[in-house]
């Protein structure tokens, strides 16, 4: 009898000879082993195609289980998540939904875990998002839920993992999982990432975003790895019925005269780079050249050093960290989440202020204390770089402050969403604060580029 | 190990060439090397952000950057560190800014939040000053971890490892490796090979010139696409290539932002070593010992060759006998090794072996002679306490007539 075995993210097919005919496309001889191997993805085709041809297998391959249990008290749920699921059953279990951030996207997933009951991963990006879903999980089916990632390895039937450690891990996990929930599936069709979405061999996908279209345009490519989009709505379709009403504020601060002095010279010194190099930022391959330059000589490492300074200058100015002391006065009584571009500013920020800082360096428990204690209202303010960007939830707050950031419009959106959830009587605010005149003015119009601005 | 923007390489018409330091580099390198390691040594009981300030301040020029970054990199990685245990900062700083929030909250419209003010009251249960509690705040970042220990070497060792560690980061963008290797003992081959499949990489032995074998070595998905997920196992893997007595590496790479294919090539003879002649066993040396004038018209010689069968598995004989009758039949000692090794030579041989195979095996391992008693290619030869050079010979007699 032939066999089926799931080795290192692809299927063994051990058994048949190599001038069998008839298997399905992706299924290749592999002389290295003697045998059939395909990408774990196509386990579904792949075990379907043998039955049609009668082919008895013993399949060793198939490590998942069927849940003996489900979810514990059912929400009510909103509309479009129901006709979220009912798109999901129609594409059999395989498709993306579209939802904004705020909308319920981790309900529909429950919704869906429970509706196919088969072992299921969440992959999510963020070690923070893994310690929502763990939690989300837990309270809802009431079992013991796995974590792969963060220094954690514990497989149960519902195991949750970043993107970083599904990469890592998916070749030895990749056949334990029927189901799996790509949450911010945005960023799967990066290389690595996509990589792990072949080797599992799950039959049933779902993916989830608010924001589909990547800069590089690779979203075409979560059809093969997740499936078809099967339901969209747009923030502006939903706002106001299902998420607070917000208000969005954009500082213009001005830098001191020695700053500005300071900024100019600097600012003087990497243009003037540019220009005698011939290198034009509007070029895609810009910045790159620039530093790669920028290395060969003093004039080219004076040049960066330049452009750190002014950047820094623009980015965390002493005039944006005073103004920020006048809004922690002021919304002394509400719940106050600040954002930083990096890890630096956010310390400094903590130090200042003698506010928790939640960063990549921050341990998973320490973090989940601050964000419980920032729940229940005993600190008033968070300040976080990067990480707290997507997804994670914290309902209670109503005030948002940008110190800096990127022009990544999703990024903008995410932080956004984080104070959009809903509340009676809830509204939300959010404030920029930007450099005046200095490059940032630019970066902050193009992240506000996007429909929840307009 | 360095990382892959840490390679100091060029790339020429799709080959890599990993610039070696070599003259003037080398001596430079070396004094870089020494500078470094005196500033480790001298900054043992610092924090780390200290010790890469102090790493930082040294001059260097633009195009010695990368050779500075590396040595530092691998100075660090051999360095100890360890948090300040005296105050458990995470229990600090719940309580500092607990007590900021608390008053923060109730500030009056016209009062303003005093920060001094704070810190003294927090820093009083505490018996210390406010700059000491500000210093504690955060004294469990990684930045703010204390040198524990230096590295012990000196810095030809730091150089020799910085060589390595080059060749191995290049292998980090490998999507396939072809190696063609010469072992000189049957050990040396069955120890690559327990390598490779401890590594899960996937491998096709094929023969080469001069008594070498061609491997093609990379993982199950490589199949598929060429992907440089097997990299770091196919970098784990060079100290065991570059241990054979004869080794020629190419890999293919994708190199740099658009990663692109480009080859690189690697060219080793004699490891360190392998000037010594090939030692054998001391069980399989003494079999040899017994076969010095031929017996029964055997003689022997140590063997050369691996057999591969693909999905089964492979062996590596130790020696090989010719009779005068000129028929060949192949030795491969597993002594002590395992029941699994033996189950699995059994079924080399009844899915089909290249050659005529005797296992020897020790019978503490508790497996019989009767598991290929008539096969006529293979057959097992069970052992008491040493290798007996008279039972051999009836079980190649057995063979070589089946």
């Amino acid at each position: 009898m032939a066999s089926l075995v799931f080795v290192g993210g692809t299927l063994e097919l051990r058994g048949l000879p190599e001038q069998f005919d008839g298997l399905p496309d992706g299924c290749r001889w592999d002389a290295r082993s003697g045998s059939f191997r395909a990408p774990a993805s196509a386990y579904a085709p792949l075990v379907l195609a043998l039955k049609k041809l009668a082919v008895p297998i013993e399949d060793q391959a198939r490590k998942y289980v069927e849940l003996d249990f489900g979810i514990r008290a059912m929400r009510e749920p909103r509309p479009f998540q129901t006709e979220a699921l009912e798109a999901l059953e129609r594409g059999k279990g395989r498709g993306i939904v579209v939802l904004p951030t705020g909308a319920g996207k981790s309900h529909l997933a429950l919704m869906a875990i429970d509706r196919w009951r088969r072992s299921t991963l969440v992959v999510a990006p963020t070690l923070d998002l893994v310690r929502q879903w763990y939690d989300l999980l837990r309270t809802n089916f009431g079992v013991d839920v796995g974590v792969v990632g963060g220094g954690e390895y514990t497989l149960h039937p519902l195991t949750v993992t970043t993107y970083d450690s599904a990469y890592l891990h998916m070749e030895n996990l990749g056949n334990r999982f029927g189901f799996v929930v790509f949450d911010e599936c945005h960023h799967l069709p990066a290389e690595a990432y996509s990589l792990a979405a072949q080797q599992c061999l799950a039959p049933f996908r779902l993916g989830l975003t608010a924001t589909l279209e990547r800069a590089d345009g690779r979203e075409a490519l979560l059809s093969n790895l997740v499936g078809p989009v099967v339901y969209r709505k747009e923030i502006v379709e939903l706002s106001g019925e299902y998420l607070a009403d917000y208000d969005t504020e954009c500082v213009a601060l001005k830098l001191s005269p020695s700053e500005r002095a300071e900024y100019e010279a600097e600012r003087a010194v990497y243009t003037g780079f540019l220009r005698s190099q011939g290198i034009r930022m509007s070029n895609p391959q810009g910045w790159m050249e620039f530093v790669q330059r920028s290395a060969r000589g003093a004039a080219g490492r004076r040049a960066m050093q330049a452009y750190r300074r002014q950047r820094e200058l623009a980015l965390a100015a002493p005039a944006k960290l005073d103004y920020l002391e006048h809004l922690l006065h002021m919304h002394r009584r509400d719940l106050t989440l600040v954002f930083t571009q990096d890890n630096a500013t956010a310390y400094e920020i903590s130090r200042r202020f003698l506010v928790p800082a939640i960063t990549h360096q921050t341990k998973v428990s320490e973090r989940s204390e601050i964000l419980q204690r920032f729940g229940k209202g005993e600190y008033g303010v968070v300040v976080t770089s990067k990480v707290l960007n997507e997804g994670v939830d914290v309902p209670e707050a109503n005030v948002a402050v940008i110190i800096s950031g990127s022009g990544s419009v999703r990024e903008h959106v995410q932080r956004l969403g984080r104070i959009l959830r809903q509340r009676e009587g809830k509204r939300a605010r959010l404030y920029e604060l930007v450099s005046a005149n200095t490059t940032e003015t630019f970066t902050s119009e193009r992240r506000r580029d996007h429909a929840a601005y307009r | 190990m360095l990382t892959v923007d840490l390679v100091r390489a060029t790339c020429r018409a799709g080959q890599l060439h990993v610039t070696p330091l070599a003259g003037k580099n080398r001596a430079r390198a070396a004094e870089l090397a020494a500078t470094y390691l005196a500033i480790a040594t001298d900054q043992v009981g610092k924090a780390q952000h200290e010790l890469d300030e102090a790493f930082a301040a040294v001059e260097v020029a633009a195009r010695e950057a990368k050779l500075a970054a590396g040595l530092v990199k691998l100075i660090d990685d051999a360095c100890e560190f360890e948090a300040e245990s005296t105050l458990d900062p995470r229990q600090l700083r719940s309580e500092v800014f607990s007590l900021a929030a608390a008053t923060r909250r109730a500030l009056a419209p016209e009062q303003r939040f005093d920060r001094p003010a704070l810190l003294e009251q927090a820093a009083k249960p505490h018996g210390m000053p406010t700059d000491r509690l500000e210093q504690a705040l955060y004294s469990d970042l990684k930045s703010q971890h204390r040198l524990l220990r230096a590295p012990a070497f000196g810095p030809e060792v730091l150089l020799e490892r910085y060589d390595l560690a080059q060749l191995q980061a290049v292998l980090l963008r490998a999507v396939k490796i072809t190696a063609h290797v010469g072992c000189a003992t049957p050990a040396a081959y069955r120890e690559l090979f327990r390598k490779l499949k401890f590594r899960r990489l996937m491998f096709q032995i094929s023969p080469g010139p001069e008594g070498t074998y061609q491997i093609a070595i990379d993982g199950p998905y490589s199949l598929f696409d060429s992907v440089t997920k097997y990299g770091l196992q196919l970098a784990l893997m060079l100290p065991t290539l570059l241990a054979a007595e004869r080794i020629a590496i190419q890999a293919q790479l994708r190199w740099g932002k658009s990663k692109a294919p480009v080859t690189f090539n690697l060219e080793r003879r004699g490891a360190p070593g392998s000037d010594e002649p090939a030692r054998l066993p001391d069980e399989v040396a003494a079999l040899v010992e017994q076969f010095q004038t031929p017996r029964e018209g055997w003689t022997v010689q140590p063997a050369d060759a691996i057999f591969d069968l693909p999905g089964v598995g492979l062996c590596v004989p130790d020696l090989r006998f010719e009779h005068a009758s000129g028929a060949r039949i192949f030795l491969e000692v597993l002594g002590y090794w395992s029941r699994d090794a033996v189950w699995q030579r059994v079924e080399l041989v009844q899915r089909g072996l290249a050659a005529k195979v005797l296992f020897a095996a020790s019978e503490r391992l508790r497996v019989s002679e009767q598991v290929l008693a008539d096969h006529p290619s293979g057959a097992l030869y069970v052992y008491k306490s040493s290798l007996s050079a008279k039972a051999l010979v009836d079980h190649l007699e057995r063979l070589r007539r089946a």
